[in-house]
């Protein structure tokens, strides 16, 4: 049984999410056009669980900028995928989210005759707060309402990009958290190019095969964290010196396999572009990079 | 559960899984030109195929050629990316020794003769290394080499010596990578040397008058 992985609901999800929302809702599902506005709203985030490219579960979160609270909205899993983890799997996409968008306080409704969600709801840190008589109709089942008190310190983490810059003679390595920058470690090879009186693409090629792990693992040390603290790897894929570009492609690849973080490519040039923005604000135009 | 991602970007784009010295899976690509957009995929394909999970990798062999510059640190800058990532032990081979062996374990026995391996440094020379035979691990015993010379130079310098030797050109495999790894670890002579073996200098030509000039290249 092949893994299910988590990932964004999109609206030609909806279809999908419309056939769960009816089987696990018969009585009270929603009508397609909630979900759909649901789904694109602004201030909601949705997430489906796919496995063999079939929507078998989602789940979604409404958090308004103004507020620091969060509603988990709806969560579903078709019967036959329960018992893999989807649950809790949704349920953690959904408070990573809450996280990003600076939630400290998440609420939800859980009917009181469901002990495996309420087990599930008490081992993420819910707690029951109040109970809501005849909530559930027509079957007039009472609702549980459960309230989540995010610990200090992890609201509003941005995300940590490591990026990989090796498309001349200088291999830097970058971390950011959002737009702060946590290191930034050049190690250049220009000495050795000196007496040549101008950039020679094999050794800066060479120069930066060397320099890769001792700058990461500087980069690390300055930002005081570890791999597994990253949560993207970005790589400038050129325009570039071949060789030199290729290297930092290749130890960009595979750092993404072996810690399963995404990878992004970005353009070096639009990089320069990035820099102006991030120190000045904005950058006038025309301009050339 | 010892498993071992073998790399090797000498030749084509070659990734194995190996567990005791039995290739789980391997990846072949024969282009020379596409290391860098084929390694991603060869590495997950290979560990997916041998239903492997990255940190379950417990070593990391790379093959260090001889081979001509590009391609060569493609694998060698994915190897040591991937045990930074994976907290895998990352290991070095020659991959003129890994054909070495690959060659001489299919010999009954080595009749004596030696073992001459090459292969393509383009500009029509070839690397090479002489081998005398496998040691009681395994283990190719090179001679002499890896080192880069004209064919004829080859034959005539083999040939003023009174050196017979068998031939073989055939191409590197990652799994032959991870089979010579197995042999070295037995034998205790695993080497974490992972430095690429060029045996070329760069070809750049200091100018005369370096007066005019500059750091042509903005950064
Ligand atoms: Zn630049």
């Amino acid at each position: 049984m092949s893994d299910w992985i988590i990932r964004p609901a999109v609206e030609t999800d909806l279809a999908a999410i419309m056939a769960i929302e009816h089987a696990c809702f018969p009585e009270d599902a929603w009508s397609q056009d909630n979900m759909r506005f649901e789904l694109l709203a602004h201030h909601t985030e949705y997430f489906v669980a796919v496995r063999d490219e079939m929507v078998i579960g989602y789940a979604g979160l409404s958090k308004v900028p103004a507020s620091d609270q969060g509603d988990v909205q709806t969560i579903a899993v078709l019967p036959a995928a329960r018992g893999l983890g989807l649950g809790r799997a949704l349920m953690e996409a959904l408070l990573s989210a809450a996280r990003r968008l600076h939630a400290n306080e998440i609420f939800l409704e859980v009917r009181a005759d469901n002990p495996v969600a309420q087990s599930l709801y008490f081992a993420l840190g819910f707690e029951h707060i109040d109970t809501r008589k005849n909530y559930y109709q027509p079957a007039g089942i009472d609702a549980w309402i459960m309230r989540l008190v995010m610990p200090a310190g992890s609201v509003g983490r941005e995300p940590i990009v490591l990026g990989i810059e090796s498309t001349c003679d200088e291999t830097g390595v970058g971390i950011v958290r959002g737009t702060t920058l946590l290191a930034n470690v050049i190690s250049s090879s220009m000495d050795e190019h000196a007496r040549f009186g101008g950039v020679v693409p094999e050794i800066a090629a060479r120069a930066h095969l060397e320099a890769l792990k001792p700058t990461l693992d500087k980069a690390l040390a300055e930002a005081n964290l570890s791999l597994h603290e990253i949560d993207a790897i970005a790589v400038a894929n050129g325009p570039g010196l071949g060789g030199a570009v290729m290297v930092g492609v290749a130890a960009a690849k595979a750092l993404s396999i072996a810690t399963g973080k995404p990878i992004y490519a970005v353009n070096h040039l639009v990089g320069h572009v990035g820099v102006d923005i991030l120190e000045r604000g904005q950058v006038e135009t025309p301009t050339v990079a | 559960m010892a498993y071992l991602l073998a790399i090797d970007t000498s030749a084509g784009t070659s990734v194995a899984v190996l567990k005791d010295g039995i290739a789980l899976s391997e990846i072949e690509i024969a282009d020379t030109r596409s290391h860098t957009e084929s390694i991603g995929n060869a590495i997950e394909s290979a560990l997916t195929q041998a239903g492997v999970k990255p940190n379950q990798v417990q070593s990391v062999a790379v093959g260090r050629g001889p081979a001509p510059f590009t391609g060569l640190r493609v694998g060698i800058a994915a190897a040591i990316m991937f045990a930074e990532g994976s907290g895998a032990k990352l290991f070095g081979v020659v991959s003129l020794d890994a054909i070495a062996k690959q060659e001489l374990s299919t010999r009954e026995s080595a009749d004596g003769g030696q073992l001459l391996v090459t292969s393509d440094a383009r500009r029509s020379e070839h690397y090479w290394a002489l081998y005398s035979g496998l040691d009681r691990h395994g283990v190719p015993v090179c001679v002499e080499g890896p080192s880069v010379n004209r064919p004829a130079d080859i034959e005539a310098m083999l040939l003023t010596r009174g050196i017979t030797a068998a031939r073989t050109s055939v191409v590197i495999s990652a799994r032959a990578i991870g089979e010579l790894f197995e042999a070295q670890a037995a034998s205790g002579v695993l080497s974490d040397d992972i430095t690429a073996l060029y045996l070329r200098n760069p070809d750049a030509v200091e100018p005369k008058n370096l007066r005019d000039f500059g750091k042509k290249v903005s950064g």
